[in-house]
C-alpha cells in the first residue's frame, strides 16, 4: 500500500468527529413556525407568566471588549480591596453557569456554578439565605411581609401592564416580533427592541419568550459595530416540573460564618423626602439626554472614596487617559471618570460623555 | 484469557506496584501535613484543604484535586506509553503476533489494560484518602458546594461517581498514549511524549487567548468533577466529558489501529 494512503483513516476519522460536533447542534436549532403575535401580545404573555414552577440551567456570557486581565488580578487571592472589583470583572468577562429552581412566587433558589465553588441564594417564603462556598459565608435575611403593597398589584391585568410598558418605551424604541426561535428546546417568540436614536451603543435588545408558558427564556443585547452579542443570558435547559421541595429548605452548614439581617420590621419610606439630609441630596445623580442615549452623572463624592478607587491597581489596567479624565470604553457602556471627580455613565461613546461633562 | 494474562503481567510488575504505592502516599502526605501544621484557616492551597481538619472525608477529595494535574497523567502516561512499544523493545511483540490472536485483539487488550490501570490508580487515591482521613480526623456530615449537608453514606456514593469521573477523564489520554506507543519501539519516548502532551494540553487550557479551542482539549474538563458536589448533582460536565473523551478514544484509537495493522513488526 502507498505510504501516505494508510494515513487516510487517521485524517478521515477526526474530520468525521469534528463534522459531527458542528453539525449536530446546527440541526437541533431549526426555527419553528408559530402563530403570529404582536409585541403587545408577547409582553402580555410575559406579564401573565406568574407562579410558574420550573428548574433550569442558564448560561450568561459577555463580549464587552474589556481588556484581557492577567489571571492573577481576577484570582481570589488578590488584595482584599481589589476582590470585589475582580469578582465583578469575572462576572463580566467570562461565561457563567447558573442554575435556577422556582416553585411559584415564594420559593426560589439560584446557584452560580463556579469552578469547585458555588454561590447560592435561596428564598423560602419570607426567609432568604445567601451562601458563598469560597469563604463559607452565609447570610440569613428575613423579608418584610408584603401586606398592602400587593393589593394594588392585583388590579393590574397582564394586558394593561403590557400596554403601559409599550406606551412608555414606544417614543424611543422600535418594537417588533421577529423570527421565532428555539431556545433550550422550547419554541419561542423573539421580541426585538431597536433604539430609534443612532446616539447609543446599543444596536438592539432581543427578548425570547416561551411560546407556551410566556416565560422569558433569553435576553440578548447587541452592540453597534460588533457581530457577537455583547451580553447574553439564557436558558440552555429548562424543565417545567415542580422542583424538589428539599432544595428550598436551606440552613447554614456547621462551621459557616453566619450573619443575620431582619427586615421584617423595616418600614418603607412614606414620601418624606423632606427628611433626607442635604448632603445626600447633593450627591444624587442627575441625567443628561433621554431614552437610550441617557447619560447618568454622578457628582463628585465628598469623601475620598473615588480617590481610593482610582489608586487601585485594577483601575489603572482598565481605564485609559482621555481629555478631561480617564475612561473605560466597552462595546456597550462607557464610563468617564472626570478630573473634577464626577463620574459619567451611559450606553454611548466616550465622546458623548466628554461632551456632556463639558 | 489474553486479557487476564495482560492484567496479571501489568499488576505484578514492580513498576506498576511502585506507582500505585506512590499514589497512595499522596493523600497520606496531605493528611499528615495538615495534621502537624495547626494553621488551617488560610485561603491558600488547593480548594478544600482548609476543610480537612473539620472533616476527614475531604482528604480523598483533596487528594484527587492534587493528583489530577500531574500524578495521575504521569502514571497513566507510563502505562499507556509502554503498551506496544514496551513489547517491541523487549522483542516480544512478534511472538505475541505469532499466536493466532490477531493484532486488533492485542491492541484492544492493551488498551483495556491501560484503562484498568486508570481505574486502579484512581481507586487507590480515593480509598487511601478515605482511610487516612477517617483515622486522623473526625468524620462528619459533609457540606456540599451548595451549602447543603449530606451523610457519610451519600458521600460514599458521590465518591464512587467521582472516581468514575476521573477514570473517564483519563481514557482519552490512555488512547493518545496507545497511539504514540504504536509509533515507536522506544517505550521511554512514548511515555515522555504522552506525559508532555498532557502538560501541554493543560497549559493551553490556561491561556485566555486560546479560548476558542479550549473546549476540545482532552484535559479541559478534568477538574469538572466539582459538579458532583452540588445539590442536586449537575450531570452536564459528566456528559460533556464522556462525549469529549469518546471523541479522543475514537480518533486516537482509530489511528492506533490503523498504524498497528499496517506496521511492519520487526522486533
Amino acid at each position: 500500500m502507498n505510504r501516505y494512503a494508510r494515513w487516510i483513516p487517521a485524517v478521515a476519522v477526526p474530520a468525521l468527529v469534528v463534522a459531527g460536533a458542528i453539525a449536530v447542534p446546527a440541526v437541533a436549532s431549526a426555527a419553528p413556525t408559530l402563530p403570529e403575535k404582536s409585541p403587545a401580545q408577547v409582553l402580555a404573555m410575559v406579564a401573565d407568566a406568574k407562579g410558574v414552577s420550573y428548574s433550569g440551567t442558564l448560561e450568561q456570557s459577555s463580549n464587552l471588549g474589556l481588556p484581557q486581565l492577567p489571571a492573577s488580578a481576577a484570582s481570589p487571592h488578590a488584595a482584599a480591596s481589589d476582590s470585589t472589583a475582580a469578582d465583578l470583572l469575572q462576572l463580566l468577562s467570562r461565561t457563567n453557569r447558573i442554575r435556577v429552581y422556582v416553585d411559584g412566587e415564594t420559593k426560589q433558589r439560584v446557584q452560580v456554578l463556579d469552578d469547585l465553588a458555588e454561590r447560592d441564594v435561596v428564598r423560602n417564603g419570607s426567609t432568604v439565605w445567601t451562601w458563598d462556598s469560597k469563604g463559607r459565608k452565609a447570610t440569613k435575611v428575613t423579608l418584610p411581609s408584603k401586606g398592602a403593597a400587593t393589593k394594588s398589584d392585583s388590579t393590574v391585568t397582564p394586558a394593561s401592564l403590557a400596554a403601559k410598558l409599550i406606551a412608555a418605551v414606544q417614543p424611543a424604541t422600535q418594537l417588533s416580533v421577529s423570527s421565532t426561535a428555539s431556545i433550550a428546546g422550547r419554541d419561542a417568540y423573539q421580541l426585538t427592541m431597536t433604539p430609534k436614536t443612532a446616539g447609543t451603543l446599543v444596536r438592539d435588545v432581543v427578548l425570547s419568550v416561551d411560546a407556551k408558558t410566556g416565560l422569558p427564556l433569553q435576553v440578548r443585547v447587541d452592540a453597534t459595530g460588533q457581530k457577537a452579542a455583547a451580553v447574553t443570558v439564557g436558558f440552555t435547559a429548562i424543565d417545567y416540573g415542580k422542583p424538589d421541595a428539599k432544595l428550598f429548605d436551606f440552613s447554614a452548614p456547621s462551621g459557616a460564618k453566619v450573619t443575620t439581617k431582619d427586615l421584617s420590621q423595616a418600614k418603607r419610606p412614606e414620601g418624606n423626602h423632606g427628611a433626607v439630609p442635604q448632603g445626600a441630596d447633593a450627591a444624587r445623580p442627575s441625567t443628561v439626554g433621554t431614552g437610550w442615549s441617557t447619560i447618568a452623572v454622578l457628582p463628585a463624592a465628598s469623601d475620598d472614596r473615588s480617590r481610593g478607587l482610582q489608586s487601585q491597581k485594577l483601575f489603572g489596567q482598565l481605564t485609559q487617559k482621555v481629555a478631561g479624565g480617564s475612561a473605560v470604553q466597552t462595546s456597550l457602556v462607557s464610563v468617564l471618570f472626570a478630573d473634577d471627580g464626577r463620574v459619567l455613565v451611559g450606553a454611548v461613546p466616550v465622546s458623548a460623555l466628554q461632551a456632556a461633562a463639558g | 484469557m489474553l486479557l487476564a494474562s495482560e492484567l496479571g503481567t501489568l499488576f505484578r510488575r514492580v513498576r506498576t506496584i511502585a506507582m500505585l504505592g506512590a499514589l497512595a502516599l499522596v493523600p497520606i502526605l496531605i493528611a499528615v501535613a495538615v495534621k502537624v501544621t495547626t494553621a488551617g484557616d488560610s485561603g491558600r492551597g488547593p480548594a478544600f484543604l482548609d476543610q480537612i481538619t473539620q472533616n476527614g472525608l475531604f482528604v480523598a477529595f483533596t487528594a484527587l484535586v492534587v493528583s489530577i494535574p500531574l500524578f495521575l497523567p504521569m502514571t497513566v502516561g507510563v502505562v499507556a506509553g509502554d503498551t506496544i512499544a514496551g513489547e517491541a523493545s523487549h522483542g516480544t511483540l512478534r511472538y505475541l503476533l505469532v499466536a493466532p490472536s490477531g493484532r486488533l485483539r492485542l491492541l484492544a487488550v492493551k488498551y483495556a489494560g491501560a484503562a484498568a490501570f486508570c481505574l486502579a490508580a484512581t481507586s487507590v487515591v480515593v480509598v487511601s484518602g478515605v482511610i487516612v482521613g477517617a483515622l486522623l480526623f473526625p468524620v462528619r456530615d459533609v457540606t456540599l458546594l451548595s451549602g447543603d449537608t449530606i451523610g457519610p453514606g451519600d458521600f460514599a456514593i458521590r465518591c464512587v461517581l467521582l472516581a468514575g469521573y476521573v477514570v473517564l477523564s483519563l481514557l482519552g489520554l490512555s488512547a493518545i498514549g496507545l497511539f504514540i506507543s504504536t509509533l515507536t519501539s522506544v517505550p521511554v519516548g512514548a511515555m515522555a511524549a504522552t506525559i508532555v502532551l498532557s502538560a501541554v494540553s493543560q497549559i493551553l487550557d490556561n491561556l485566555p487567548q486560546l479560548e476558542a479551542i479550549q473546549p476540545y482539549l482532552f484535559s479541559h474538563l478534568w477538574l469538572g468533577f466539582g459538579d458532583l458536589l452540588r445539590q442536586p448533582i449537575s450531570w452536564d460536565s459528566y456528559g460533556q466529558n464522556a462525549l469529549l473523551q469518546l471523541g479522543y478514544v475514537t480518533v486516537f484509537g482509530g489511528a492506533a489501529v490503523w498504524r498497528f495493522l499496517t506496521k511492519d513488526v520487526l522486533s
